[in-house]
Protein backbone atom coordinates (compact mmCIF):
# COMPACT_ATOMS: atom_id res chain seq x y z
CA UNK A 1 0.00 0.00 0.00
CA UNK A 2 1.62 3.43 -0.76
CA UNK A 3 2.02 6.46 0.74
CA UNK A 4 -0.98 8.26 -0.76
CA UNK A 5 -3.88 5.11 -0.29
CA UNK A 6 -2.46 4.85 3.25
CA UNK A 7 -3.04 8.91 4.03
CA UNK A 8 -6.33 8.45 2.24
CA UNK A 9 -7.70 5.99 4.30
CA UNK A 10 -6.93 7.51 7.26
CA UNK A 11 -8.54 10.48 6.30
CA UNK A 12 -11.65 8.21 5.31
CA UNK A 13 -11.29 6.81 8.96
CA UNK A 14 -10.97 10.21 10.37
CA UNK A 15 -13.73 11.98 8.41
CA UNK A 16 -16.20 8.81 9.47
CA UNK A 17 -15.07 9.50 13.21
CA UNK A 18 -16.09 13.25 13.00
CA UNK A 19 -19.55 13.31 11.13
CA UNK A 20 -21.59 11.72 13.13
CA UNK A 21 -25.30 10.13 12.05
CA UNK A 22 -27.85 9.47 14.78
CA UNK A 23 -31.31 7.38 13.71
CA UNK A 24 -34.28 8.43 15.14
CA UNK A 25 -35.54 5.56 16.54
CA UNK A 26 -38.56 4.82 19.15
CA UNK A 27 -38.03 3.25 22.10
CA UNK A 28 -39.91 0.60 23.92
CA UNK A 29 -43.17 2.39 25.42
CA UNK A 30 -42.51 0.26 28.45
CA UNK A 31 -39.71 1.44 29.32
CA UNK A 32 -41.37 4.90 30.08
CA UNK A 33 -44.30 3.33 31.41
CA UNK A 34 -42.00 1.60 33.88
CA UNK A 35 -40.56 4.88 35.04
CA UNK A 36 -43.21 7.21 34.61
CA UNK A 37 -46.37 4.81 36.36
CA UNK A 38 -48.55 7.45 35.69
CA UNK A 39 -48.84 7.09 31.85
CA UNK A 40 -50.84 3.97 31.16
CA UNK A 41 -52.65 3.59 28.14
CA UNK A 42 -56.38 3.47 28.45
CA UNK A 43 -56.44 4.93 30.98
CA UNK A 44 -54.28 8.09 31.58
CA UNK A 45 -56.97 11.20 31.16
CA UNK A 46 -55.37 14.00 28.99
CA UNK A 47 -56.15 16.68 31.39
CA UNK A 48 -53.80 14.91 34.01
CA UNK A 49 -51.03 14.97 31.26
CA UNK A 50 -51.59 18.34 30.46
CA UNK A 51 -51.92 19.21 33.69
CA UNK A 52 -48.76 17.77 35.22
CA UNK A 53 -46.45 18.35 31.74
CA UNK A 54 -47.92 21.68 30.55
CA UNK A 55 -48.88 22.48 27.29
CA UNK A 56 -47.28 20.42 24.70
CA UNK A 57 -44.75 21.48 22.07
CA UNK A 58 -46.81 20.15 19.06
CA UNK A 59 -50.30 19.27 18.14
CA UNK A 60 -51.76 17.03 15.85
CA UNK A 61 -55.37 16.36 14.92
CA UNK A 62 -57.21 18.93 16.81
CA UNK A 63 -54.74 17.89 19.69
CA UNK A 64 -55.30 14.33 19.80
CA UNK A 65 -51.73 13.84 19.30
CA UNK A 66 -49.14 15.52 21.67
CA UNK A 67 -45.43 15.90 21.07
CA UNK A 68 -43.71 16.98 24.32
CA UNK A 69 -39.58 17.63 24.05
CA UNK A 70 -38.25 15.68 26.64
CA UNK A 71 -34.85 13.93 27.33
CA UNK A 72 -34.00 10.71 29.87
CA UNK A 73 -32.58 12.31 32.62
CA UNK A 74 -29.74 9.80 34.64
CA UNK A 75 -32.28 8.10 36.57
CA UNK A 76 -34.70 6.78 33.53
CA UNK A 77 -37.28 9.26 34.03
CA UNK A 78 -38.60 11.86 31.74
CA UNK A 79 -37.66 15.52 32.29
CA UNK A 80 -38.66 18.14 30.15
CA UNK A 81 -36.24 19.53 27.97
CA UNK A 82 -35.12 22.67 29.32
CA UNK A 83 -31.73 23.69 28.00
CA UNK A 84 -31.88 23.88 24.21
CA UNK A 85 -28.00 22.74 23.69
CA UNK A 86 -29.21 19.38 25.35
CA UNK A 87 -30.17 16.58 23.34
CA UNK A 88 -33.85 16.38 22.10
CA UNK A 89 -35.85 13.82 22.68
CA UNK A 90 -39.66 13.02 21.58
CA UNK A 91 -42.83 11.70 23.90
CA UNK A 92 -45.61 11.22 21.53
CA UNK A 93 -49.21 10.48 22.98
CA UNK A 94 -52.53 9.71 20.77
CA UNK A 95 -55.50 10.14 22.54
CA UNK A 96 -59.08 8.78 21.55
CA UNK A 97 -62.43 10.99 21.30
CA UNK A 98 -63.06 10.20 25.03
CA UNK A 99 -59.56 11.88 25.78
CA UNK A 100 -58.12 8.72 27.19
CA UNK A 101 -54.59 8.04 26.42
CA UNK A 102 -54.54 4.88 23.94
CA UNK A 103 -50.92 4.82 22.67
CA UNK A 104 -47.72 6.65 23.33
CA UNK A 105 -43.91 6.36 22.33
CA UNK A 106 -40.24 7.96 23.34
CA UNK A 107 -38.60 8.85 19.78
CA UNK A 108 -34.83 9.54 20.71
CA UNK A 109 -34.06 12.28 18.72
CA UNK A 110 -37.57 12.65 17.69
CA UNK A 111 -38.02 16.42 18.04
CA UNK A 112 -36.52 19.76 16.10
CA UNK A 113 -34.32 21.72 17.43
CA UNK B 1 -28.71 8.90 -10.27
CA UNK B 2 -30.12 12.47 -11.78
CA UNK B 3 -29.43 13.78 -8.20
CA UNK B 4 -26.18 12.16 -8.13
CA UNK B 5 -24.90 13.25 -11.15
CA UNK B 6 -25.71 16.69 -10.23
CA UNK B 7 -24.16 16.30 -6.49
CA UNK B 8 -21.23 14.83 -8.17
CA UNK B 9 -21.31 18.00 -10.68
CA UNK B 10 -21.25 20.09 -8.23
CA UNK B 11 -18.15 18.98 -6.81
CA UNK B 12 -16.49 18.90 -9.48
CA UNK B 13 -16.68 22.45 -9.86
CA UNK B 14 -15.12 23.43 -6.81
CA UNK B 15 -11.81 21.62 -8.16
CA UNK B 16 -9.87 24.46 -9.35
CA UNK B 17 -10.26 26.15 -6.00
CA UNK B 18 -6.58 26.95 -4.58
CA UNK B 19 -6.16 25.14 -1.34
CA UNK B 20 -9.27 23.21 -1.75
CA UNK B 21 -9.05 19.49 -1.28
CA UNK B 22 -12.59 17.52 -2.12
CA UNK B 23 -12.47 14.00 -0.72
CA UNK B 24 -15.37 11.95 -2.35
CA UNK B 25 -16.93 9.08 -0.21
CA UNK B 26 -19.39 6.99 -0.56
CA UNK B 27 -22.70 8.66 0.08
CA UNK B 28 -23.64 8.57 3.85
CA UNK B 29 -26.43 9.88 5.76
CA UNK B 30 -25.02 12.82 8.33
CA UNK B 31 -27.38 14.56 11.14
CA UNK B 32 -31.15 13.17 12.32
CA UNK B 33 -31.47 10.41 10.10
CA UNK B 34 -35.36 8.52 10.13
CA UNK B 35 -35.45 4.84 11.09
CA UNK B 36 -35.54 3.22 7.93
CA UNK B 37 -36.54 -0.44 9.17
CA UNK B 38 -39.81 1.76 10.85
CA UNK B 39 -40.44 3.27 7.83
CA UNK B 40 -40.48 0.23 5.63
CA UNK B 41 -43.17 -1.01 7.77
CA UNK B 42 -45.61 1.52 7.46
CA UNK B 43 -48.23 0.53 4.78
CA UNK B 44 -50.32 2.81 2.40
CA UNK B 45 -53.83 2.58 3.78
CA UNK B 46 -53.62 0.94 6.58
CA UNK B 47 -50.90 3.14 8.87
CA UNK B 48 -52.34 6.06 10.49
CA UNK B 49 -50.83 9.91 10.78
CA UNK B 50 -50.53 8.57 14.27
CA UNK B 51 -48.58 5.44 13.47
CA UNK B 52 -45.71 8.00 11.66
CA UNK B 53 -45.94 10.45 14.25
CA UNK B 54 -44.97 7.53 16.86
CA UNK B 55 -42.58 6.13 15.35
CA UNK B 56 -40.31 9.05 13.96
CA UNK B 57 -41.32 11.80 16.56
CA UNK B 58 -41.97 15.46 15.31
CA UNK B 59 -41.83 15.97 11.64
CA UNK B 60 -39.42 19.07 9.99
CA UNK B 61 -42.71 20.19 8.40
CA UNK B 62 -46.37 19.93 8.72
CA UNK B 63 -48.17 21.34 5.65
CA UNK B 64 -51.99 22.03 5.17
CA UNK B 65 -53.64 20.88 8.41
CA UNK B 66 -51.66 17.59 8.70
CA UNK B 67 -52.58 16.68 5.31
CA UNK B 68 -48.49 16.60 4.84
CA UNK B 69 -45.33 15.78 7.02
CA UNK B 70 -42.02 16.10 6.33
CA UNK B 71 -39.02 15.00 7.94
CA UNK B 72 -35.47 15.87 6.65
CA UNK B 73 -31.83 14.55 6.64
CA UNK B 74 -29.17 15.16 4.95
CA UNK B 75 -26.79 12.79 2.58
CA UNK B 76 -22.84 13.49 2.43
CA UNK B 77 -21.44 12.87 -0.95
CA UNK B 78 -17.49 14.10 0.24
CA UNK B 79 -15.98 16.53 2.27
CA UNK B 80 -14.44 19.47 1.23
CA UNK B 81 -10.84 20.81 3.12
CA UNK B 82 -10.10 24.29 2.55
CA UNK B 83 -7.38 25.93 4.24
CA UNK B 84 -4.34 28.21 3.72
CA UNK B 85 -1.96 30.15 6.45
CA UNK B 86 -1.55 27.52 8.38
CA UNK B 87 -5.29 27.10 9.20
CA UNK B 88 -8.33 25.33 7.76
CA UNK B 89 -11.72 24.16 7.62
CA UNK B 90 -13.48 20.94 6.73
CA UNK B 91 -17.35 20.66 5.90
CA UNK B 92 -19.69 18.01 4.38
CA UNK B 93 -20.36 18.03 0.88
CA UNK B 94 -23.96 17.46 0.96
CA UNK B 95 -27.55 17.09 -0.10
CA UNK B 96 -30.65 17.61 2.27
CA UNK B 97 -33.24 14.90 1.88
CA UNK B 98 -36.86 14.44 2.68
CA UNK B 99 -39.69 12.10 3.68
CA UNK B 100 -43.00 13.01 2.97
CA UNK B 101 -45.76 11.71 3.58
CA UNK B 102 -49.50 12.69 2.65
CA UNK B 103 -52.76 11.15 4.48
CA UNK B 104 -56.23 11.15 3.56
CA UNK B 105 -59.29 12.69 5.39
CA UNK B 106 -59.37 10.15 7.42
CA UNK B 107 -55.86 10.11 8.38
CA UNK B 108 -54.75 6.91 6.80
CA UNK B 109 -51.40 7.19 4.90
CA UNK B 110 -51.89 7.72 1.07
CA UNK B 111 -48.35 8.05 -0.05
CA UNK B 112 -44.66 7.72 0.87
CA UNK B 113 -41.90 9.06 -1.16
CA UNK B 114 -38.01 10.58 -0.76
CA UNK B 115 -37.52 13.54 -2.30
CA UNK B 116 -33.65 14.24 -3.35
CA UNK B 117 -32.06 17.19 -2.77
CA UNK B 118 -28.95 18.67 -4.84
CA UNK B 119 -25.79 19.44 -3.21
CA UNK B 120 -25.72 22.81 -1.00
CA UNK B 121 -28.79 23.46 -1.70
CA UNK B 122 -31.40 24.39 1.07
CA UNK B 123 -34.70 24.73 -1.63
CA UNK B 124 -37.00 23.66 1.22
CA UNK B 125 -39.80 25.29 -0.66
CA UNK B 126 -38.91 23.52 -3.15
CA UNK B 127 -39.15 20.10 -1.39
CA UNK B 128 -42.30 20.97 0.20
CA UNK B 129 -43.66 22.03 -3.42
CA UNK B 130 -42.86 18.52 -4.73
CA UNK B 131 -43.94 17.21 -1.52
CA UNK B 132 -47.60 18.71 -1.96
CA UNK B 133 -47.51 18.28 -5.95
CA UNK B 134 -45.87 15.00 -6.63
CA UNK B 135 -46.83 14.54 -10.50
CA UNK B 136 -44.67 18.22 -10.72
CA UNK B 137 -41.43 16.44 -9.04
CA UNK B 138 -38.98 15.00 -11.10
CA UNK B 139 -36.85 13.45 -8.59
CA UNK B 140 -39.55 11.49 -6.40
CA UNK B 141 -38.33 8.07 -5.76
Amino acid sequence: MGYSSFTYILLLILLSSIAGCKTVIAVDPLTIAGREGFIVDGRTQKQEILERLGQAQKSYENGAILIYHVQMMRDGRLGLRQDKHSQCDAFVMVFGDDGVLTRHSYVKHGCNH
Amino acid sequence: MAAIIKTWGSIAAFLPLAACIPIPTPPHDIGLVPDRTATSALKIGVSKRSDVLLTLGEPRFQLEDDRFLMYKWDVAYGYIFIGGYYSGAMFPASAPHYLCFEFSNDGRLLRQSILSGTLFSNSEKKAINECIHPSEAPDVK
